[in-house]
């Protein structure tokens, strides 16, 4: 609305300003010619100035409602615009005949021909023509700028949906056996109860509050698997333990929300789940301010169909995205039967 | 009669979960005529202890290690009645749906559960009323197929013909034709050879199927219910002659 208002605004001043200076610089040449100013001539380039500054109004007001813009490059748009500004300046040149005839009694029909008017209607037209190139040209840049605007718009957006639907989500099953197992211990341990619904909250506090950021500290990511990783131990008993290191130095480091929590969350599905009696999940975070190594290592044996999972490519790609192209996520056999995961970040 | 009818129901738990088995427990306390025989944690010493002690039902969970609630079913020749427990799993969800298979999802909600245990409760009273009027107790035997995301519990008397597929065997019964990863030679090995007899090299019928026998080539064909019909190979013939005793 205010953009309508403001080209609205845009088009009255050039175009007053415009035929302003059109006739003012015209008839300051005419009274040259002439040898002196004339009032006659000043009233002339007075009434020729309304004409054309309503005149050229209207044939905008045409332009626009016809849709000329958009259609410029077609024959029909061309005749009609030859037709239209032909037209006015026909009309706006009999106009000023009359207006010279009855109002400033410079002529009369006596000695008012077909060809006055026929050169003096070529001459209008030119300028009317004029006109109408300068218009097309302002709005045709008009509108490759909007359209380059909606282009960075809709890159944006578009990266904005992408990073979205590539974000991890918080497995459902996984709150519902916390909420299952909590329920459990509620019938004879009020303490470690309480302590479960602590950790829980703290994950899904992280779930709401972090995880629509793009980027979370190196530290909010710990927290919240530190807490993935005690409910995930009460879910499996014995079954699992864990780890995490992290070097000293990194505290600058920014990562992607829930990406080493969906290592962790593999490593649990398709390490520790299949075997009987469990195994551990180690995980070490090291490097430098310029590049960071996370790994997830786990017990287990890799099969060819987990390289594939979609969590893991969404990860890859929001890395890319988010960090830099060169940063990778590799997922490997190490050779005493456990499993790496490796997210190696660089920044850019 | 009414002794037999209020006989308690003996049921197995199985869920990895210590929490878990602790959780339905204590929901399961209020219900007087539920038995719990045995708490289970691995898929594979439930298998075994299913064989043993033939419960009446299974409480299961889906993901567990190793093997899933599904798999287990399968590996078992006969299978008891089933109420699926779960926290939320699409996947397995759709596949209870697909048959309106009992299930009840974790944390389990009291009413839920009581809905559950009261329809088991009337199928119970059922059977065992059916089993005193006509001794159907052998065709009562159920397998669990699963084929893909579908899922049946399927009674052996529904059960109309097996047929080869490569290494599985395709199960063909009410208008349902799941394939199962087991050869007809294994399955031949475990089913009575008074129900289901071996045609020939590809399929294997249920012979109460059969709706008529006619001669066809230089032996026989067989129609089953509802009008497919079977050849039997002709080193079969004679057995089925002798099963049949004409």
């Amino acid at each position: 609305m205010t953009a309508t208002k403001n080209t609205n605004k845009q088009f009255w001043i050039l175009n007053v300003s415009g035929w302003f200076a059109y006739l003012f610089f015209g008839g300051i040449f005419f009274s040259m010619m002439q040898g002196g100013l004339n009032l006659n001539t000043l009233y002339m380039q007075s009434f020729s100035f309304i004409l054309l500054v309503f005149g050229c109004n209207l044939l905008r007001k045409l332009i626009k409602s016809k849709g000329l813009i958009t259609s410029i490059s077609s024959i029909n748009t061309i005749f009609a615009l030859i037709g239209a500004t032909l037209l006015l300046a026909f009309v706006m040149q009999f106009l000023v005949s009359l207006f010279m005839m009855y109002v400033l009694h410079m002529m009369d029909w006596k000695t008012y021909s077909v060809r006055i008017l026929a050169i003096s209607t070529v001459q209008v037209w030119i300028s009317i023509i004029g006109w109408t190139l300068v218009y097309f040209v302002i709005k045709h840049r008009q509108k490759m700028r909007l359209q380059e605007i909606e282009k960075w718009q809709l890159q944006t957006a578009l990266k904005e949906a992408e990073l979205q639907s590539l974000k991890s989500q918080l497995n459902p099953h996984f709150i519902f056996n916390c909420l299952n197992n909590i329920r459990a211990l509620a019938i004879d341990d009020g303490e470690k109860t309480r302590q479960m619904i602590t950790h829980l909250s703290e994950i899904l506090k992280f779930m709401f509050q972090f995880n629509q950021q793009k980027l979370v500290s190196l530290e909010q990511e710990n927290n919240y698997v530190h807490n993935y990783l005690i409910l995930e131990s009460i879910q499996l008993d014995d079954r699992l333990t864990s780890s995490i290191n992290i070097e000293d130095g990194l505290e600058n480091w920014q990562i992607p929300p829930m990406s080493i929590q969906l290592l962790v969350e593999n490593a649990i599905k398709h390490g520790i789940m299949q075997l009987e009696n469990g195994g551990e999940i180690s995980i070490k975070v090291y490097g430098n301010n310029q590049q960071l190594y996370i790994d997830v290592i786990n017990d287990g044996m890799l099969l060819n169909d987990n390289k594939n999972g979609i969590g893991l490519k969404n990860l890859q790609k929001r890395l890319s995205m988010l960090i830099s192209e060169q940063s990778t996520l590799t997922l490997k056999q190490t050779n005493d039967n456990k499993v790496k995961a490796q997210l190696m970040l660089i920044k850019p | 009669m009414s002794t037999i009818i209020n006989k308690k129901i003996s049921a197995i738990i199985i869920d990895d979960s210590r929490l878990a088995r602790i959780e339905l427990k204590h929901l399961l306390e209020q219900y007087k005529n539920i038995e719990i025989i045995a708490e289970i944690s691995t898929p594979k010493i439930a298998i075994d202890a299913i064989k043993k002690k033939q419960p009446d039902v299974l409480f299961l969970d889906i993901q567990m290690p190793v093997m899933d609630g599904f798999e287990l079913l399968q590996q078992l020749d006969n299978v008891p009645k089933v109420i699926f427990v779960t926290a939320f799993d699409e996947y397995a969800i759709k596949a209870f749906q697909h048959n309106a298979l009992d299930y009840l999802q974790k944390p389990i909600e009291p009413k839920d559960l009581s809905r559950a245990i009261n329809k088991l409760e009337k199928s119970f009273s059922e059977t065992i009323a059916s089993d005193e009027n006509n001794n159907k107790i052998d065709s009562m035997d159920r397998v669990f197929v699963k084929d893909g995301e579908k899922c049946w519990f399927i009674e052996l008397k529904d059960i109309k013909y097996f047929e080869v597929d490569g290494n599985y065997t395709t199960v063909h019964f009410q208008g349902n034709h799941p394939m199962i990863p087991k050869t007809l030679n294994y399955l031949e090995s475990r089913l009575d050879p008074a129900l289901f007899f071996r045609a020939n090299r590809n399929q294997m019928i249920n012979i109460k199927h059969i709706e008529k026998i006619e001669p066809w080539m230089q032996g026989f064909r067989v129609i089953l219910t509802e009008g497919k019909k079977i050849e039997l190979s002709r080193r079969q013939t004679q057995k089925f002659k002798d099963l049949m005793s004409f």
